[in-house]
């Protein structure tokens, strides 16, 4: 039985690829599994690390950015919360680049647990006021382009780039 | 045991590996003995110091990685230990000088001054190798075997809660970083 995967699943793994990124760093969630299945089975060469909570996420990445590699973490908008003093006292202060990949919950459009809320509505502007670029995948098609271009700001200016996911694009899988 | 003198008896062996320290009393003692580009102290970010050891461990096979972590520190990524096990480097040694204090902010006693064993939790978590080290020579020993070895092994080394009288010291944030990441440019 094969499924084939969603367009905005298999645009974010390219755009992945397409900048170079071998290692991603992830805590995963319903919409991110479609990532993480285009990546088993089309990128064996992109090495997946599961970690416990999205704070170690970053720090591995950091690990692997010092050692000469360009990595990505994906987790979900709540994982952002738990992450906000690597962020800011390891990744912001050391200019360590990477590229976040996040599952937007609590948005406007397809939210169903109201302790999504508060984080989903405030993370475009918690991202702004610590200094991370970010930009929504505002179609489908538009996955691969956009995660490639704010991968490569990313990693060209040493500065961290997110792309975010909104439900409206990850929930409409059925066909 | 006090940590300098630790630090002091493995430095020889520090020089030439990956090395990654914890804040506060590790990160300045270390310095007190000697900088070199390839160590890289977390100012910030308590916890992560495994977490980034394991990073550099990953994706630089050939190069053995030391990390000098703190108990205070472990206790805020416990789940770490988990991923270090699954991941199991074998170039990765994790020291954990426990001082059973947050030294750096008071000398407030941590769990391990209650009973809480973070060897014992290494092992739980699928550390193939731990081993606690009371004395100066159990130490070395230790340390000398997980070299050796080569599988991932964490130490605890129960150390004094004494420590330097400042923190700071006056190699910048970037500064480190950039030396480190060139020291370690393939």
């Amino acid at each position: 039985m094969s499924h084939k995967p969603p367009v905005w699943a298999s645009g974010v793994c390219a755009g992945i690829h397409a900048i170079g990124s071998r290692d991603v760093v992830y805590v995963p969630d319903n919409p991110l599994s479609y990532v993480l299945r285009v990546f088993e089975s089309e990128y064996r060469e992109v090495r997946l690390i599961l970690a416990t909570r999205e704070e170690e996420a970053f720090g591995i990445a950091a690990g692997l950015y010092l050692g000469g590699r360009r990595p990505t973490v994906m987790c979900q908008s709540s994982g952002i919360g738990n992450s906000l003093n690597a962020i800011t006292s390891l990744l912001v202060p050391y200019e360590i680049p990477l590229l976040m990949v996040v599952s937007w919950r609590g948005d406007d459009a397809g939210e169903w647990n109201a302790a999504q809320r508060p984080m989903g509505q405030a993370v475009r502007a918690i991202f702004d006021a610590i200094g991370v670029a970010h930009a929504t995948i505002p179609s489908p098609d538009a996955a691969l382009d956009t995660v490639r271009r704010v991968g490569e700001t990313a990693f060209r200016t040493n500065t961290l780039g997110a792309c975010l996911l909104p439900r409206a694009m990850t929930t409409v899988t059925a066909s | 045991m006090k940590r300098i003198d630790a630090l002091t008896a493995v430095y020889s062996r520090l020089q030439d590996r990956i090395v990654v320290t914890i804040m506060g009393a590790v990160a300045a003692e270390l310095q007190s003995i000697g900088h070199r580009p390839n160590f890289f102290y977390l100012q910030h970010a308590m916890g992560l110091a495994s977490s980034m050891g394991l990073g550099i461990a990953l994706c630089r096979p050939d190069r053995q990685v030391i990390v000098l972590d703190g108990d205070g520190s472990l206790l805020m990524n416990l789940g770490g230990l988990t991923t270090l096990a699954r991941y199991r480097p074998r170039n990765l040694v994790h020291v954990v000088f426990d001082n059973e204090s947050l030294l750096s902010v008071g000398g407030f006693p941590t769990a391990t001054s209650t009973g809480s064993d973070l060897a014992a939790i290494a092992k739980a978590a699928g550390v193939p190798r731990t081993a606690t080290a009371r004395t100066l020579d159990e130490f070395t020993r230790a340390f000398d075997e997980a070299l050796a070895a080569g599988e991932l092994t964490t130490i605890v080394a129960k150390v004094e809660a004494v420590g330097p009288s400042a923190f700071v010291t006056d190699l910048g944030l970037l500064e480190n970083r950039f030396q480190f990441q060139r020291y370690l440019a393939p």
